[in-house]
C-alpha cells in the first residue's frame, strides 16, 4: 500500500473520530492502530484556552510558562529548527577544538610557553574529536528517536540532520584550530 | 506516584506560590494536562471541559492560601476540587436539560476511571513535544477541529503535505506511548 493511500485512511480514520467520537475500521492494522490512539486526542484542549486560561489566572505570564525558554529545552523544541540543529553542532565543534581554544589562552594569560601548549595540543587533540564526534552522534540518535522516524524516512533525516549539524561542527572546529594556528601554536 | 525528592519539590513551590501568586503559572503548567483530561473524562464535551478546568484553577487559585501542606500531593486537593466542581456540572445539566452523565460515579470504577485520565494526560503533554509542524496538524486537527483542507490554508501546504504529517505525527506518538509504556 502506498504513503499516501496510508495518509488517506488515517485522516478519513481522524474525521470519523472528530464528528462522530469513534475511529472507523480501515482493515489495515497498522493504520488501524494509529486510529485508535487518536481517539484519545479527541477534545484536545485548544493551545488559545490553554493560553488565555493561564493569562486571566496569572497576568503577566502569557510569555512563560511552556513557551518559555525552560520548558522548551527540557521539551527539546529547540532543536526542531535548523538553528537548533546548527547551536548543537557548533557545541560540539567547540568540544574538539577546546585543547585550541584553553591552550591559546593559556598562552596568552602568560601562564605556559608557546612550545608546551604546542605540544598539549598536538597530543590532547585526538581525545577531544573522539569525545566530540561521541557527543555528535549520541546527539543525532537522540534528534531521530525524539522524531521518531520510521525505517523509510530514517536514511532522509539522518542525512538532513548531519548535514546541518557536521557543517556547524567543521565551521567551529576549524575556527578554533585556526586561532591556534595564527598564534603559532599549532 | 510521587518520589519524596518529587513531593518535596512540589511541597515547595506550592508554598513559594503562596508567597508569589506569579508562580501559580508553574502549578498550572504542571497539572492543566491531568485536570483537563480529568474533566474531558467526567463531561465528555469541550466546552464543558473548558469550563470546568477553568473553575478548579480559579477556585484554587484563590483558595491557595488556605491550602496547608499535610504531605499528600498538591495534586489531590486540585483532583478534589475539580470532583466537586464535576459534580456542580452535572447537578445543573441535569437540572436544566436532563443529561445523563458521560462518566457519572456508576459508569466506571475508579481505576479505569484513572487510567483513562492519565492515559489522555500523557498524550496532550506528549503532543507539546512532537516537531513544530507535526504538533501545529494536530493541535488544528483535534484542538480547534479544523477540516484538513483548513489546516493546509493555514499552514500554506497542499492537503497530502498535511495527512503526511498527521500520519509522522501519529507514528511519532505511537512510539513515544510504547516506549513509556515498556
Amino acid at each position: 500500500m502506498t504513503d499516501e493511500l496510508r495518509d488517506g485512511k488515517l485522516n478519513a480514520s481522524i474525521e470519523k473520530i472528530i464528528s462522530a467520537g469513534g475511529p472507523a475500521v480501515t482493515g489495515d492494522p497498522d493504520v488501524d492502530v494509529l486510529a485508535r490512539l487518536a481517539s484519545g486526542l479527541r477534545g484536545l484542549p485548544a493551545p488559545g484556552f490553554t493560553a488565555r486560561l493561564r493569562a486571566e489566572l496569572v497576568p503577566g505570564t502569557e510569555a512563560r510558562g511552556r513557551s518559555g525558554l525552560l520548558a522548551r529545552l527540557r521539551s527539546g523544541d529547540s532543536f526542531d529548527r535548523g538553528t537548533g540543529l546548527a547551536a548543537a553542532g557548533g557545541g560540539c565543534g567547540l568540544v574538539a577544538g577546546a585543547c585550541c581554544v584553553g591552550g591559546t589562552v593559556v598562552n596568552l594569560l602568560g601562564f605556559a610557553s608557546a612550545a608546551a601548549v604546542a605540544t598539549f595540543i598536538e597530543t590532547t587533540i585526538p581525545y577531544f574529536v573522539a569525545i566530540s564526534l561521541v557527543m555528535m552522534g549520541g546527539l543525532l540518535f537522540w534528534i531521530l528517536r525524539r522524531e521518531g522516524v520510521g525505517r523509510v524516512t530514517l536514511t532522509r533525516s539522518a542525512v538532513r540532520a548531519g548535514a546541518v549539524v557536521g557543517s556547524a561542527y567543521g565551521v567551529v572546529f576549524a575556527a578554533t584550530m585556526g586561532l591556534s594556528m595564527a598564534m603559532g601554536l599549532y | 506516584m510521587l518520589t519524596a525528592r518529587q513531593l518535596e519539590a512540589e511541597r515547595r513551590l506550592v508554598e513559594s506560590s503562596q508567597r508569589n501568586p506569579r508562580r501559580f503559572a508553574e502549578i498550572y503548567d504542571r497539572y492543566f494536562d491531568r485536570i483537563y483530561a480529568f474533566a474531558l473524562t467526567r463531561t465528555g464535551n469541550r466546552a464543558a471541559a473548558e469550563d470546568l478546568t477553568a473553575d478548579t484553577f480559579r477556585q484554587a487559585f484563590e483558595n491557595l492560601s488556605r491550602f496547608q501542606w499535610r504531605g499528600v500531593p498538591f495534586s489531590a486537593w486540585l483532583f478534589r476540587i475539580a470532583a466537586n466542581a464535576a459534580t456542580d456540572y452535572h447537578q445543573r445539566a441535569s437540572r436544566e436539560q436532563a443529561l445523563p452523565e458521560v462518566m457519572g460515579e456508576g459508569d466506571a470504577s475508579w481505576e479505569n476511571r484513572l487510567i483513562q485520565v492519565e492515559t489522555r494526560a500523557q498524550l496532550f503533554e506528549l503532543v507539546r513535544r512532537l516537531p513544530k509542524d507535526q504538533r501545529r496538524v494536530i493541535e488544528m486537527r483535534f484542538g480547534e477541529e479544523l477540516s484538513i483542507n483548513e489546516v493546509a490554508q493555514a499552514m500554506g501546504r497542499s492537503d497530502g503535505a498535511v495527512k503526511a504529517l498527521q500520519h509522522r505525527a501519529m507514528e511519532t506518538l505511537r512510539v513515544w506511548v510504547g516506549d513509556s509504556h515498556d
